[in-house]
């Protein structure tokens, strides 16, 4: 609340103290034949990289232009590109009249679409969201991005590490993972809201690129219309609310732009059950123009706190009755609480320079500096039971397997209390409580407790670019980056639930090394240590991860022929600092760790061949190495220094060849692409119950235990087909399919070495040459059509999700797993094949209306529903456990968890805007 | 294009901040959780029926027995898994006696603890034994098994928060029977371990270890030997069994022919005291002693071995003359021996009226080791003997001889003052033993 003002009164400050005049190139954009004003279309002086967008009646103005000789570009993301050249030479230029070709038709409802898109990634599966970030003219990636990006939809299959999220030209994704941390700026979408998008091996002018492609957000405050908006939603997704109010002053005539935004999303209860929603959004992004020179400084951030789901079994949905059930919650004094809490708070400043130093040549330098903590809650216990409401134990199914003969009224009481007992179902925190407090009339240490696991970034970043005309024919970009990065790890004792105390040791060594009370320490320099509420705990390790960056390009455009060419450079170090001394590996723990050095490479090109103006084929084709993460490379980064055997970089290599036609009435894609990916490596960590020994079977106590598999190779390859047909004014068609073929090519290496080394590692082969590559469908068709009429707007389509495979574990799919298993048996087949998710159809729709009032103020109404059939049984994502039982080869005794795709939801807007 | 006035600002923004107040005044999300009252359990009902009635209803089943009545019993808990070497139970007990309760559920002390009372309702579950002891859940492989703890719920009750640790019962070792006491907590005072200063648990595996009394005879109860058992999850598996002599205390219970103790934690074993008294020389005449001197003055019934009752038997009944017959030990070192005590045991039978006292004990320090023992002097000693023809086997009572610090005998001369019955008594020794603390 005390935000919320204090946002606000920066608001009234600004609009007091900005006064702004005439001088500039203005104009009005409408759509060819109609007439009608088209707005959002972004007028672009590409060489001054100065860009805004047209309002509701279709005028726009660029201010404090250099006089010269400019091209500007128009684009929109329903209408074909339109280039003009103006000679800049007076005081305030009009620009006649520009018509654009209808392409397709979006309202501003759809771009709403896909940022819900971004809000909605999910939290289990929080970093395997897909979904490019917007519209952009192809009609394939910007179905991919609003339509599929809800169905874990990865474009071409690729690891969401494959696409680059750039904020004014420096890589913002995290240097841990590769992955866009999105949240970072959620709920700021007017603010985010100018972007440029490249797809995949496309030459971009800010940087070597990815292979998966590149999203530029440009925040520099010139570039944002002169408003104030205020926009209302109301949904009932991952969020029930949200405000966002934006102000922005466009570039005014002494040379300043402010574009000041603040968001609000919350809801008590999301979608799912016992979800909740808190957050903030806060951006300032303040820009002095100076001649040539533009410098800007952009501060954002979004505090956001999220009550999460996670994937269950099938069992626990059935006996809930709903795909929805979600075991992260349960009540406590009658309030509902979420154990698994996602917090994020990671401010981002952004100073950035532009100079355009002559007509031909922009250098466009920035520094990053971002701080803060993301952190995820979860509850820890200590001899005590499992607090988690669908432990396998606690379900039904798990009871025949045990008690026998269980007489069918135990089993149907079992299955009555899971029915309809709450505090059975869902967590019951009065009871973790009450335990807690008995333990504390014996004075014994808690035996529930919320813990935090935190992670707390420093990052800055430096980033430089030239891009030069060299003549009518050539463009050479180039830069130089690089980013300094750690990452403080730790758990934080959240909550004691009414406990006294928690001891900072190691429970599963308590129980392996009985007598050996060295080897429970967590921490040797602080053995036994007493942690009380808000003490650092458990494992504490800081990342350090340093990148140079070294690129350049060249684009070459000819009358028939376009073809560029990049090559990049990479230099990564990274190492770990521990700062406990583990009590099993006290010389391998504390301090630092060797220093990784890695020297990676990229070289990509491409040719676009203009049969005609209306038939084009593009081809393009890219080889690089990728360092491997600092995730994969320790094997347990939380307990030691030890790391996989063989620390590799990745190689990929491969293409693409596309056809392309564009008629008014129609605009087509068709493109087969290939890459194979060599010497992949994960490591994924889990609890094992069992443990194969070396010797052949046998029970042990659980442990945890690391899964490092290393020498992945997989081949992608597939088409793309995107379609638009213009019927008439009104109505257009529009068709896109990814037909996918992701596949393993290797049967990779899997060790799984014990945390507490109570075991030797092992090693073996992972028998998984021609799986699936999971957690994507593989295909996605999407077909539908936009209508428009006097300012209304409706959309449909229909979307189908096919090929998309259950995340596997590798350990089932061993010589191991199967041994004393005769040929042709047909536990073999049920323990190693892989499985594949129930595919989906959708039906979603879009209406929405623009309003106009005294050419003065612009009210837009818009209602999307997605999943209008309310098709409950899709499976979006899932994963099988990685608890096998290995002594009984009891597939169903630990059985894959999901997760649903929402059933039918609607995102309501209203924004209003002078 | 037009610019905004202040004035229309201020309409603007006055609607904005109204419609955003009272959103966030109505949507501010509530994370604070209360931390709810302390929950004091309450059962409503009351108990019907004493833990002895199910031991009653069992009778002499022989396999696993569903519980059709209407029986709600009540009792403390005075066993349950904390440190690990309980497991998957709890025992509770009242006065009648007491019950293990198998739940398959593991850190049932979480809120179970020692001391809470509990209400079961018991129609609905099963009883068999195990091992001899009672048990109550349910089936498992036709056996008596764990309750599923889902069931656990809906039959057992807490029933206000946690008194006061239980006491256990002290069992006196003469006055048998024991096999009540099964599943109940109890204390046996005056205990040693015979693997004193060994782990509990050894070699990763359940392991038994001999509970002594306090002269390092094994105990035995009802004629079943004790042992404490120890379970290889115990948090205190690795701790070491203590020296000397305390109380055990713990759950008792039985496995076939053995009597079980479980500890439930280190507290369970009180006052060990280690005094370093050690067994110099034992002789419980289990065979001919080869190492003893039988001298016999006068009288063809010299001491014998008796096969029969593993003892020496000195008689003169039906002898060739009134007996005089020694038995004298071997020769006991008592250098650098303080505390040094004897015990042994006797018997008899039949009255020697000419003789008051058939048996007397005597003590040397300058007998050679051999042959007659006249040429020394004997000393007597001060000791327990049975009244005549008793019949009972009396203990001697601890005899201090801390009076030497030498080579000692200790001899046992029988007399009898005729040949005839009423002139001859029986006399047996047993259980002959010397402690001390070497120095």
């Amino acid at each position: 609340m005390k935000r919320f003002l204090s946002l606000l009164g920066f608001f009234l400050f600004f609009i007091s103290f900005v006064n702004a005049q005439s001088g500039k190139m203005s104009g009005k954009i409408t759509e060819s034949g109609t007439g009608k004003a088209v707005s959002n279309a972004t007028v672009k002086i590409s060489t001054l990289n100065m860009n805004t967008v047209t309002d509701q009646e279709g005028f726009f103005e660029i201010k404090n232009i250099p006089y010269g000789k400019y091209t500007v570009s128009v684009s929109s993301g329903t209408f074909e590109n339109y280039e003009t050249s103006i000679d800049l030479n007076a005081e305030s230029v009009t620009l006649p009249n520009v018509e654009l070709k209808k392409k397709a038709g979006e309202g501003e409802g759809l771009s709403e679409i896909s940022t819900i898109v971004l809000d909605q990634e999910d939290e289990n599966k929080d970093q395997n969201i897909s979904g490019l970030l917007h519209s952009s003219d192809d009609i394939f990636t910007s179905t991919a991005g609003y339509i599929f990006g809800s169905m874990s939809f990865r474009p071409r299959g690729y690891d969401a590490d494959n696409r680059q999220v750039l904020i004014n030209g420096t890589n913002v994704s995290d240097p841990e993972n590769g992955r866009v941390t999105f949240n970072d700026w959620g709920g700021l979408n007017d603010a985010m809201r100018n972007k440029q998008i490249y797809n995949y091996n496309e030459p971009t002018p800010y940087t070597f690129g990815d292979i998966g492609g590149l999203t530029n957000i440009d925040t520099r405050a010139s570039g944002y219309r002169k408003q104030i908006k205020l926009s209302y939603s109301l949904t009932n997704r991952t969020y029930r609310d949200r405000i966002m109010l934006t102000y922005a002053t466009g570039l005014m005539k002494n040379g300043w732009a402010f574009t000041l935004s603040g968001s609000r999303r919350w809801s008590q209860e999301g979608y799912v059950e016992g979800t909740f929603y808190d957050a903030w959004g806060y951006f300032l992004s303040a820009e002095k123009r100076m001649g040539r020179h533009s410098l800007g400084l952009t501060i954002f951030g979004a505090p956001t706190k999220r009550g999460t789901q996670s994937a269950t079994v099938q069992e626990a949905y059935d006996l809930s009755g709903t795909n929805y059930y979600n075991p992260n919650w349960g009540y406590q004094n009658g309030k509902a609480r979420n154990a698994r809490v996602r917090a994020n708070n990671e401010p981002e400043f952004i100073l950035n320079h532009v100079w355009n130093i002559n007509d031909k040549t922009k250098l466009t330098t920035s520094a990053n500096y971002s701080f803060g903590t993301n952190s995820w809650s979860s509850l820890n216990w200590y001899n005590a039971p499992d607090p988690r409401p669908d432990y396998y134990r606690y379900l039904p199914s798990y009871h025949p397997n045990y008690v026998d003969p269980l007489d069918p009224a135990t089993q149907y009481m079992i299955t009555q209390q899971w029915q309809n007992d709450v505090n059975t179902r869902q967590i019951n925190w009065d009871k973790l409580i009450e335990i807690n407090k008995l333990g504390n009339m014996e004075g014994i240490q808690a035996n529930y407790i919320v813990e935090n696991n935190v992670t707390k970034t420093s990052q800055f970043a430096f980033n430089t670019v030239v891009n030069k005309e060299m003549n009518p024919h050539a463009t050479v970009n180039g830069g130089l980056n690089f980013k300094l990065y750690n990452g403080h790890h730790y758990k934080v004792l959240d909550d004691l639930l009414g406990g006294n105390y928690w001891v900072n040791i190691d429970q599963f060594n308590k129980t392996d090394f009985p007598g050996d009370t060295a080897s429970w320490q967590l921490d040797l320099n602080n053995p036994n240590k007493i942690i009380h509420q808000g003490d650092i705990f458990g494992y504490d390790y800081v990342s350090h991860l340093n990148t140079i960056n070294l690129w350049g390009q060249g684009n070459f455009t000819y009358n028939k022929l376009d073809f560029f060419v990049a090559a990049s450079l990479t230099g990564t170090q990274f190492w770990r600092t521990g700062n406990y001394r583990n009590g099993r590996y006290p010389e391998n723990s504390y301090g630092n760790s060797k220093i990784f050095s890695f020297l990676n490479y990229g070289v990509k090109g491409g040719i676009t061949y203009k049969i005609t103006g209306r038939h084009y084929l593009t081809f393009t084709g890219f080889y690089e190495t990728t360092p491997p993460y600092f995730s994969n490379t320790f094997v347990s980064p939380k307990t030691r220094n030890t790391t996989v055997n063989d620390v590799k970089s990745e190689t990929a290599f491969g293409g693409d060849a596309s056809y392309i036609m564009r008629y008014p009435w129609l605009n087509l894609r068709f493109t087969y692409y290939y890459t194979q990916f060599l010497d992949g490596a994960t490591v994924v960590s889990y609890y094992q119950d069992q443990i194969v020994k070396n010797t052949g079977f046998g029970t042990d106590n659980g442990v945890f235990v690391n899964n490092i598999m290393t020498g992945i190779n997989r081949v992608h390859q597939g088409i793309e087909f995107g379609a638009e047909v213009k019927v008439n004014k009104m109505l257009k068609f529009f068709a896109v399919a990814a037909v996918g073929n992701y596949i393993y090519t290797s049967r990779p290496q899997t060790t799984i070495s014990y945390d507490n080394g109570s075991l030797p590692d092992t090693t073996f082969t992972t028998y998984i040459k021609n799986f699936y590559i999971p957690s994507t469908p593989q295909t996605a068709l999407s077909g539908g059509l936009k209508f428009n009429y006097h300012y209304w707007f409706l959309d449909v389509n229909a979307n189908y999700y096919d090929n998309n495979w259950l995340s596997f574990t590798s350990e089932r799919r061993t010589e191991a797993a199967i041994s004393g298993l005769g040929p042709g048996d047909p536990l073999i087949k049920e323990i190693t094949q892989e499985q594949k998710l129930k595919s989906g159809f959708t039906l979603d729709a879009s209406i929405g209306k623009n309003i106009r009032i005294k050419y003065k103020y612009f009210i837009n109404i818009n209602l999307s529903v997605s999943n209008i059939l309310d098709n409950k049984d899709i499976q979006n994502w899932g994963y099988e456990q990685n608890r096998f039982d290995f002594v009984n080869k009891n597939t169903s005794l630990f059985p894959p968890k999901y997760l649903y795709y929402y059933g039918r939801t609607f995102f309501l807007n209203l924004s209003f805007r002078m | 294009m037009k610019y905004l006035s202040v004035k229309k600002a201020g309409v603007i923004f006055s609607t904005g901040l109204l419609v955003a107040v009272i959103a966030i005044m109505t949507g501010c999300v509530k994370q604070n959780f209360d931390e709810p009252p302390i929950h004091i359990p309450h059962y409503p009902g009351t108990a019907n029926a004493g833990i002895d009635t199910l031991v009653k209803l069992y009778g002499s089943h022989s396999d696993t027995m569903l519980i059709t009545q209407d029986i709600i019993i009540k009792g403390i808990v005075v066993g349950n898994d904390e440190s690990g070497n309980i497991y998957k139970k709890i025992y509770i007990q009242d006065e009648t006696g007491g019950i293990d309760v198998e739940i398959d559920a593991t850190n049932i002390y979480t809120l179970f603890k020692v001391g809470q009372r509990v209400f079961i309702e018991c129609k609905g579950l099963y009883l068999g034994l195990y091992g001899g002891a009672l048990e109550l859940g349910y089936p498992y492989n036709g056996s008596i098994g764990r309750m599923p703890s889902s069931l656990a719920s809906v039959h057992i009750f807490r029933d206000s928060l946690p008194g006061k640790k239980p006491v256990p019962i002290t069992l006196d070792v003469t006055s048998p029977p024991f096999f009540k006491y099964i599943n109940m907590l109890v204390a046996i005072p005056a205990v040693r371990f015979q693997d004193a200063g060994q782990p509990f648990v050894t070699g990763g595996v359940t392991t038994s270890r001999v509970v002594n009394d306090a002269e390092g005879n094994a105990l035995s109860l009802d004629g079943n030997s004790v042992i404490l058992y120890n379970s290889s999850y115990a948090t205190f598996a690795n701790n070491l069994l203590p020296q000397g002599v305390g109380t055990l205390q713990g759950i008792f219970t039985v496995f076939s022919t053995k009597y079980e103790f479980l500890v439930r934690d280190l507290n369970d074993l009180v006052n060990f005291v280690d005094t370093g008294q050690s067994v110099l020389y034992q002789n419980n005449f289990n065979s001919s002693p080869p190492d003893w001197t039988i001298f016999t003055p006068a009288s063809n019934k010299p001491w014998a071995w008796s096969s029969q009752f593993t003892c020496m038997l000195g008689n003169g009944y039906l002898g060739n003359a009134p007996c005089d017959t020694w038995l004298i030990s071997p020769g006991l070192d008592l250098t650098n021996v303080t505390n040094s005590i004897l015990t042994f045991s006797t018997w008899t039978q039949f009255v020697d009226s000419g003789l008051p006292l058939p048996l007397e004990v005597k003590i040397s320090t300058d007998y050679s080791g051999s042959g007659n023992p006249s040429a020394a002097t004997w000393t007597p000693l001060t000791c327990i003997l049975p009244a005549a023809d008793s019949k009972v086997m009396t203990p001697s009572g601890d005899i201090s001889l801390s009076a030497y610090n030498q080579k000692v005998y200790v001899a046992f001369r029988y007399r009898s003052s005729g040949v005839t019955s009423g002139t001859a008594s029986k006399w047996e020794v047993d259980t002959f033993k010397l402690t001390g603390k070497k120095n």
